[in-house]
């Protein structure tokens, strides 16, 4: 079952993202590969969702953007995460955590 | 804050953001048909597959630039782009049409650059919203209350005062001269007393030197001069400074020179001279007696408020200190009022500016709806041919929203260029000042913010009027099965707008032609004394032999002694009837009452009244001689005065001599002084000034006149001048606002003419293919021609008669212009109604023999 992420619960791709990037620092597209690998092709990430995310992203001052040349040695845009996308990651993941037990709870005892 | 800045960023650096967008989504794009094409796929599929997957890119790119800029502002600019590419392809019509708009909003800035010079804006001297006027309040009544805040009250006022500084003024008319017996003709500048820290205070800006100094700094007094007087009356004196400026032959030192850029307060003023100077200077009317007489009233009092001080605290300070020294002499209480310095009430009271203000704002208001519905209907015309385009855009999926608001927008790229222009023609509004004559200072009409503001508004409100309706009405589509679709009908719309256009058109025409009437019929109309049968000698003496009042005096005896020798009934008087300015304005009151009543003097004797044919009411006229003391007044006065008690025989002072006259005659009122009103009016015996001779017309009356003054005056020259020819000059005000009314009906007669031509080749245009038909049917022409006319008749027709009715309100409301002319003038409304009908048919006749030129086998053969 593959799963587009607009379909999920709102600024889940913005914590996906996030999470994907803090690792090292990676162009859209990886950005958009490593999330169907990690989530064992589940979930798919279209340019339309994508690119407007990030740009939120930068926009907020979470992401740093640099280009640099990629693997296939052609320029690519490399997104980085900062300190303030580093703090956002840790607060929202907490509440997502939260929130999803909160629901399997609710899930399990109903 | 930083998102903020971070948004600002991307917008400046707009293009360089959108290139990084693009590279990006591209080299997704390619790293997916990269992988795709390693996993063994043909490029081929690998493209199409890449393509399905990612979706639409451009879309992408659009969600992505919307996080930084909002997606309305892209629109807005895709917009705009896309009109100005239209109007660069539709030039005839964007020059038309802005050509129009700038018209229209031209006007309409003018005006609100007109308003707001006169209402919102006031003394042009730095901070002047801090600056207020102090008033006396008093219940209206006939006369004006003369009781205010004397030299004394002003004194205690300034000394005491915290939260505001306080100055005292007083205007008075002055001779300013470079030699102690210089005496210029024409306008008697104006000049005004200034208390010591009026300069200071008000921070009125001086080219050079400073503001006239205290007594205790000069013994003489020294003034500053205007910088138009420093340039016509000294020539630019580069050494103007410690110069001897000459006040109604008194000698004062001119210390000061105001700022090129500053006229006066709220008139022109050509020399401030120091209060405390007043009575050294014998400064016309009240100034000098409320100097002589500190507890006199009344001076002119305004303030500057103290910094964070509100106009309440003002007010409440002020009232104390004005009780508290009312208190101590014993006089009742005084209530005040804290006006602003704008100009216009004061303007307003001096004359008719209201009127002619009233005339230009509506004239402007309704030109700038006719251009509206003018440009409107072109704009139908135009989105009608962009049909398919439009249709086009609907059938792929834009929402009606979207059409209409870019059709908005190319009517606010419309108005604004329009605007831009407009804004630059009312930035020459000091310049058309001639007509609401010279009391004001030009430099108030100037633009500012506040005109700037209201451009930008009458922009917005154009562009909604010019393009909402036609934008609404050609989006609505009606779907016709399959392949058929067409726009539904414009008809009313079109009709609407050109019978708003024709009715404007008729009101702002019939105006013209009614005021251009009353001032004929003002000139030639019977009057109510003898205007038609008197002529006027006026005296002149070369300059160098200008006699003094001590020879006046004796040259009028001598006169009148010679009159008496000679057997024609010849009158003397000190200005020509009827002329413009005649009579001295005034006031008088009962001796030792407190109400004045406003006034005109014309001084007659008794021989001039009979050459003027002015009918006594009661008493009988008054005495010749000077010592007498008697005068006559007309029954309004009369009546202002007195009610229906008699005046016969009461005494009234008058305030522009200080002598008691007694009442000997009332007579009927005249139009003697001015074709428009009978204002309340005293004849009181020729005592001061050249004379002016009144007879009865006729060659032999004439060189009797000639031969007299010879003898009498060798050196003076006479010149006559028939009061028929008088009365022209007054008509001057009028003649402005037939200038303006006319200039604003003949635009408006252009702009109805281009709407009704534009109308009729649209109309044509339209019907091409329907005219080739019934002609190859065998359609006579008059027949196509008449089916043309019935589309517009009902609009023509409506609009004509619309007009016409709009047009006798008009006419009520322009009666001060009209002498006394009835409204409803018949050759008016003929002349009228006959030059719309034939601008309206050469306006159609073009089109239509275009649509009759029509071949039908080439319109058939089209289809």
């Amino acid at each position: 079952m593959a799963v587009t992420v607009p379909d999920l619960l709102p600024g889940t791709l913005d914590l996906l993202i996030l999470r994907i990037v803090a690792g090292d620092s990676m162009h859209g597209y990886g950005i958009a590969q490593r999330l169907k690998l990690l989530s064992a092709d589940v979930l798919q990430v279209g340019e339309s969702s994508l690119y407007p995310a990030l740009q939120r992203l930068l926009l907020n001052g979470y992401l740093d953007a640099e280009w640099a040349p990629s693997e296939n040695n052609r320029k690519a845009r490399y997104y980085t995460i900062t300190k303030a996308g580093r703090k956002y990651l840790a607060a929202e993941r907490k509440e997502f955590d939260q929130l999803v037990s909160a629901i399997q709870r609710v899930l399990h005892t109903a | 804050m930083r998102a903020f800045l971070r948004r600002l960023r991307a917008r400046i650096k707009y293009r360089h953001f959108e290139r990084d967008l693009a590279q990006e989504v591209e080299m997704h794009r390619e790293m997916a048909e990269a992988d795709l094409t390693a996993s063994g796929e043909s490029r081929q599929d690998a493209r199409w597959k890449t393509a399905r997957l990612l979706g639409n890119t451009t879309l992408a790119r659009e969600d992505s630039r919307a996080m930084w800029i909002p997606r309305y502002v892209q629109q807005l600019s895709q917009d705009a782009r896309y009109a100005l590419r239209g109007m660069r392809r539709d030039a005839g019509f964007t020059f038309a049409t802005v050509l129009m708009l700038a018209l229209g909003i031209g006007l309409a800035a003018g005006g609100l650059g007109f308003v707001n010079g006169l209402f919102l804006r006031g003394w042009p001297v730095p901070d002047s919203s801090d600056v207020f006027r102090v008033e006396a309040v008093f219940t209206p009544s006939a006369g004006r209350v003369d009781d205010g805040i004397s030299l004394a009250a002003y004194r205690h006022i300034a000394a005491n005062a915290h939260s505001a500084h306080y100055m005292a003024y007083g205007g008075v008319f002055v001779r300013v001269g470079t030699d102690k017996d210089e005496r210029r003709m024409g306008r008697v500048p104006r000049g005004l007393f200034v208390s010591d820290n009026f300069f200071q205070a008000l921070k009125i800006p001086l080219l050079m030197g400073t503001a006239p100094l205290p007594q205790a700094q000069s013994s003489t007094p020294t003034v500053v001069i205007s910088h138009k007087t420093w340039q016509t009356i000294f020539g630019g004196d580069p050494r103007i400074l410690g110069r001897t400026v000459w006040l109604d032959g008194q000698p004062t030192t001119a210390v000061g020179v105001t700022s090129p850029g500053f006229m006066g307060l709220d008139m022109d003023t050509a020399v401030y001279a120091p209060l405390w100077a007043a009575v050294a200077l014998h400064g016309r009317g009240k100034v000098s007696e409320t100097v002589a007489d500190e507890r006199a009233c009344c001076v002119s009092v305004a303030a500057r408020a103290a910094p964070g001080t509100s106009r309440a605290a003002n007010a409440s300070e002020l009232n104390t200190l004005v009780a508290q020294y009312r208190s101590s002499i014993g006089a009742p209480s005084l209530s005040l009022s804290l006006p602003n310095t704008t100009s216009g009430d004061g303007a307003l009271r001096r004359g008719n500016l209201a009127a002619i203000l009233a005339l230009v704002g509506t004239g402007a208001l309704a030109l700038l709806v006719l251009t509206c519905a003018n440009v409107g209907n072109l704009h139908l015309a135009r989105s009608l041919r962009r049909q398919h385009e439009i249709v086009t855009r609907l059938a792929l999926g834009a929402s009606r929203a979207r059409i209409v608001r870019q059709l908005l927008t190319e009517g606010l790229v419309l108005a604004s260029v329009a605007g831009t222009l407009a804004f630059g023609a009312a930035a020459s509004v000091p310049v058309l000042m001639g007509f609401a004559g010279e009391e004001l200072p030009p430099s108030v009409f100037g633009v500012d913010w506040r005109v700037a503001a209201g451009t930008a508004v009458a922009v917005v409100i154009v562009c909604a009027m010019v393009s909402l309706a036609p934008a609404l009405r050609v989006t609505r589509v009606v779907w016709r099965g399959s392949s058929a679709m067409a726009t539904s009908g414009t008809g009313g719309l079109r009709g609407s707008l050109l019978a708003v256009q024709i009715a404007i058109a008729t009101v702002l025409i019939l105006s013209a032609a009614l005021i251009s009437r009353g001032i004929q019929y003002g000139v030639s109309a019977p009057s109510d004394f003898a205007l038609t049968s008197t002529t006027a000698a006026i005296l002149e003496w070369p300059r160098d032999a200008t006699p003094n009042s001590t020879q006046l005096r004796a040259f009028r005896a001598a006169l009148k002694a010679a009159i008496g020798m000679s057997a024609l009934p010849i009158g003397l008087s000190t200005q020509v009837p009827v002329s413009a300015g005649a009579g001295l304005s005034t006031s008088v009151r009962v001796p030792d009452a407190s109400v004045e009543f406003t006034t005109t003097l014309f001084p007659i004797d008794s021989a001039a009244a009979t050459v003027l044919k002015l009918r006594l009411k009661a008493g009988r006229w008054a005495s010749d001689t000077e010592a007498a003391r008697e005068g006559v007044i007309n029954e309004t006065l009369a009546r202002q005065m007195w009610g229906d008690d008699s005046a016969i025989g009461r005494t009234v002072r008058l305030d522009f001599n200080g002598v008691v006259y007694t009442i000997v005659g009332v007579v009927a009122d005249t139009h003697l002084l001015s074709p428009a009103a009978v204002p309340a009016t005293m004849h009181i015996a020729p005592i001061s000034g050249a004379p002016v001779l009144l007879m009865t017309m006729s060659p032999a009356a004439e060189s009797t006149v000639r031969s007299l003054i010879k003898n009498v005056a060798p050196s003076a020259q006479v010149s006559f001048m028939p009061l028929t020819d008088s009365i022209r000059g007054t008509m001057a005000q009028a003649m402005s606002g037939a200038v303006i009314a006319g200039s604003l009906g003949l635009v408006a007669l252009i702009l109805a003419m281009t709407g009704v031509y534009g109308v009729f080749s649209y109309l044509v245009e339209e019907r091409r293919r329907e005219i080739g038909i019934r002609l190859a049917l065998g359609a006579e022409r008059t027949q196509i021609r008449a089916a043309i006319f019935a589309a517009t008749r009902t609009a023509m027709v409506g609009g004509l008669v619309g007009g016409l009715l709009l047009s006798v309100l008009a006419g009520l409301t322009l009666r001060r212009f009209l002498f006394g002319m009835s409204p409803a003038d018949p050759i008016s409304y003929a002349a009228v109604v006959s030059v719309l009908l034939v601008t309206a048919i050469v306006a159609t006749l073009v089109p239509i023999r275009r649509a009759l030129r029509v071949d039908p086998a080439v319109t058939l053969r089209a289809e």
